[in-house]
């Protein structure tokens, strides 16, 4: 009789196969050159602008809060890339007949398509934030890099975590790679912050079960509480979201939508 | 060990409330033995196929590999099993190299067996100078050869393959029979579906039928053929389309003991195998009867004679 | 003769009362709004200052509001509002007397808001219904905003979701382990 042990450790074999696999495939299929140019070059022009043109802020702070106000475009699209196509590319392409015939559980196999999304997508953030760090290393010195520069790259990590698990569900439920992406992006994108809008200014409701209501705490840090953004009429938010919340609602939509969407995609079959 | 390597146990796939895919189906395969799986296009064949390697589950009933069920172990049912189902998309942006050292890692092969074995595989589908080239620049045939190649890669003792010559041109089909022949010369258990019957008498020990989703016979290949000697088979193309009653009258002609009906002119006549002038006598007997007759073909009955006649004209076994 | 001596008698007497009656009603409105001018007093805000020039968010902090009395006389019905511009919100109002020429500060006590505030303060007379006040001072004052959150919290939260997601994986064995499945028990 195999020990538990032994059938672990082939399940976590299995599992790493499978995230190497994946990362080949993004790393054939160039997801991982175009996310990495994106995390790289988007930065650079906050730096290369203003050296130019104009001037840089006058704190390190508001130099970053400025510049990371787009790391949330940045998972997005990474997201939609990596992890878009996870599990509805194997059923769609029929690349499924080749893999789920094989010696494998095939919840190993889909929990490892979904950390083959998640850690390119993370890296993705990470390198961002790295790029930004230089830059204001550069620019302020090594004390422009304060504890809320942490504060915010962690937070970006963790709302990461919360966006793939979001288009993973997704994927593990469509039929097709390009409806899964696109529902994907336009979630974060749009639907969900125009639902966060709504509920805020004119149903007068804080909709604090939205995870895009708190996308903004990743800058929120730099320039503390209070009331954020403005009406459609320039009358100032109502609520602000709190960090804490926030942090649990990120939490709290990655466990469950990793779960529901292993559990899914183990349902489906190639019929 | 087991001798029965492959068996399935009263098994049901339905799809929806009004399709019954596979329908109480049971057989049992032993080890070495090279098995056909024969049947029409929706008989429910690549159904039973899938369930036995854990890609749809069973509405019912059980299949088992080794004596494990394969959807409830499927780690433990499948580490023996190579398989080949439909037609698989294959990672088009990655290479063979690639594709087969991800599957070798799978079976658990070691490094330097995964490197052997690719040589060795690339070379059995003539695929030897591709091993380094992106799957999008191959060919249908390319594909389908490569995912032979997959099933095969980690030297199975049970190979389950669902028209394994699909997509094949005839050279393909040719070196894919002398694999299968030579699997049987190693002791490799073969079960694999076909609706190509002379392929599958050239290379099966035995062959199960299946229709609308029911096991409807199975006999070796060897008895099918002993039995079909013993008849003549006659293929008659008629000027005119024949009524009922005039094939009632052909029915009549003695030494003939079946008439079936291929389409509204053209007939097959099955004798018992004896002295051939009766051939010549059917065929002067038909036309005494006034039937104008535009080609009359004598051909010894095969196993697709015999599939026919058990399936009947049109539907329905007999 | 007579006649038109009368009539012009009349006549005179009539223009001279159109003009006696016209001086009558300008003297009049001069007068009231001689009294209208002197109802609105003569005071200015001549500054406004905080207790701190870098406050810290939740903060409490001392606006002072001084004034001047340009009158020659006591002015007792001033009302002294101070404004959140920013947030559109009142802060405090406090009634005050200010002898003749003379000057008084106020102080308030207000708690300092995160970020850039415009405060306002507002003299308010409160014999005359105005629609704007008398006088007026408006001063920036940008507060350090609390920061929000800590480090360690998003990190932990990372490391649980990490733990999640590869312990998931083991889940399925350790399901088999508890339920006793083995395939080889159960074979035929």
């Amino acid at each position: 009789m195999k020990s538990i042990m032994e059938d672990i450790s082939e399940d976590v074999k299995n599992t790493c196969l499978t995230v190497s696999f994946e990362l080949k495939k993004h790393f054939r299929m160039k997801r991982m050159i175009i996310s990495f140019a994106l995390a790289i070059g988007l930065p650079l022009i906050f730096y290369i602008v203003p050296r130019i043109w104009a001037s840089f802020p006058d704190t390190a702070e508001e130099f970053a809060n400025l510049n990371l106000s787009f790391v949330n475009l940045l998972i997005i699209i990474s997201g939609s890339l990596f992890a878009g196509d996870s599990v509805v590319g194997e059923f769609e392409e029929k690349t499924g007949l080749l893999l789920f015939s094989t010696p494998q559980r095939h919840s190993t196999i889909f929990i490892g398509k979904y950390i083959g999304a998640l850690l390119p997508t993370l890296a993705v953030v990470s390198i961002y934030y790295l790029t930004t760090s230089l830059e204001i290393i550069g620019i302020y010195g090594t004390g422009g890099i304060s504890i809320e520069f942490f504060k915010s790259f962690f937070i970006a990590l963790v709302y990461t975590t919360s966006a793939v698990s979001l288009i993973f569900f997704f994927s593990s439920i469509l039929k097709r790679k390009i409806t899964s992406t696109l529902l994907g992006f336009f979630s974060l994108m749009m639907i969900l912050p125009i639902t966060s809008s709504v509920l805020q200014f004119l149903v007068d409701v804080e909709p604090w079960y939205i995870l895009t209501y708190f996308e903004g705490l990743i800058t929120d840090v730099f320039v503390g509480a209070g009331p954020i953004g403005g009406g459609p009429e320039g009358q100032p938010g109502q609520f602000s979201p709190d960090f804490y919340t926030g942090l649990i609602v990120m939490v709290l939509y990655t466990l469950i939508l990793f779960s529901v969407g292993v559990f899914m995609a183990n349902r489906r079959r190639m019929e | 060990m087991e001798d029965c390597v492959i068996r399935t146990e009263n098994l049901v796939k339905k799809f929806g409330n009004n399709i019954t895919a596979v329908d109480d189906v049971s057989f049992e395969i032993e080890r070495g033995e090279v098995v056909g799986y024969l049947g029409p296009n929706g008989a429910g064949k690549t159904t039973t196929i899938k369930i036995l390697t854990n890609l749809i589950e069973p509405t019912s009933g059980r299949a088992c590999i080794n004596g494990i069920d394969v959807n409830r172990y499927p780690k433990e049912a499948l580490k023996d099993v190579g398989s080949l189902i439909g037609v698989p998309g294959v990672y088009g942006y990655l290479t063979p190299n690639e594709v087969l050292t991800y599957f070798g890692k799978v079976y658990r092969m070691s490094k330097e067996k995964i490197d052997q074995r690719i040589e060795e595989v690339l070379e059995m589908v003539n695929l030897s100078g591709w091993r380094h080239s992106k799957i999008e620049s191959f060919s249908t045939g390319m594909e389908r050869r490569l995912a032979i190649g997959k099933s095969i890669f980690h030297e199975p003792s049970i190979l389950i393959l669902d028209e394994p010559v699909l997509g094949l041109d005839p050279e393909g089909i040719r070196e894919m029979r002398e694999l299968i022949k030579g699997f049987q010369e190693k002791d490799v258990t073969v079960f694999l579906s076909s609706h190509l019957l002379d392929e599958v008498s050239k290379v099966c020990d035995s062959v199960i039928f299946l229709y609308d989703g029911k096991m409807i016979e199975r006999d070796s290949v060897e008895r099918i053929d002993q039995v079909m000697k013993q008849y003549r088979l006659i293929e008659v193309e008629f000027l005119e389309k024949l009524s009922e009653s005039d094939l009632d009258e052909l029915k009549k002609i003695p030494v003939i003991d079946k008439v079936e009906k291929i389409n509204q002119t053209k007939f097959r006549i099955m004798k018992k195998e004896g002295d051939p002038a009766s051939t010549a006598d059917i065929l002067r007997r038909t036309i005494e009867e006034g039937y104008d007759i535009i080609s009359y073909s004598p051909k010894k009955a095969d196993l697709e004679d015999f599939y026919v006649s058990l399936v009947g004209e049109r539907g329905g076994p007999k | 003769m007579i006649d038109m001596r009368r009539t012009m008698s009349v006549f005179v007497l009539l223009v001279v009362m159109i003009l006696l009656f016209s001086s009558l009603m300008s003297n009049s409105s001069d007068f009231e709004l001689e009294r209208t001018e002197q109802q609105l007093p003569d005071v200015t805000i001549t500054n406004l200052t905080f207790s701190q020039s870098e406050p810290k968010e939740g903060e409490n902090i001392t606006i002072f509001v001084t004034l001047r009395n340009n009158e020659s006389f006591p002015i007792t019905d001033l009302t002294i509002r101070l404004v959140n511009l920013r947030l559109e919100q009142n802060i405090s109002e406090k009634q005050v007397s200010i002898d003749e020429n003379d000057e008084k500060t106020i102080d308030f006590n207000w708690t300092a808001q995160g970020g850039s505030n415009s405060i306002s303060a507002l003299l308010i007379p409160e014999v005359v219904d105005l629609e704007e006040p008398i006088d007026s001072m408006s001063k920036e004052i940008w507060v350090e905003p609390e920061p929000i959150g800590d480090v360690y919290s998003p990190l932990f939260a990372l490391i649980f979701i990490f733990i999640v997601i590869f312990g998931s994986v083991i889940i399925p064995s350790i399901f088999a382990f508890l339920t006793n499945r083995d395939p080889s028990q159960e074979k035929d």
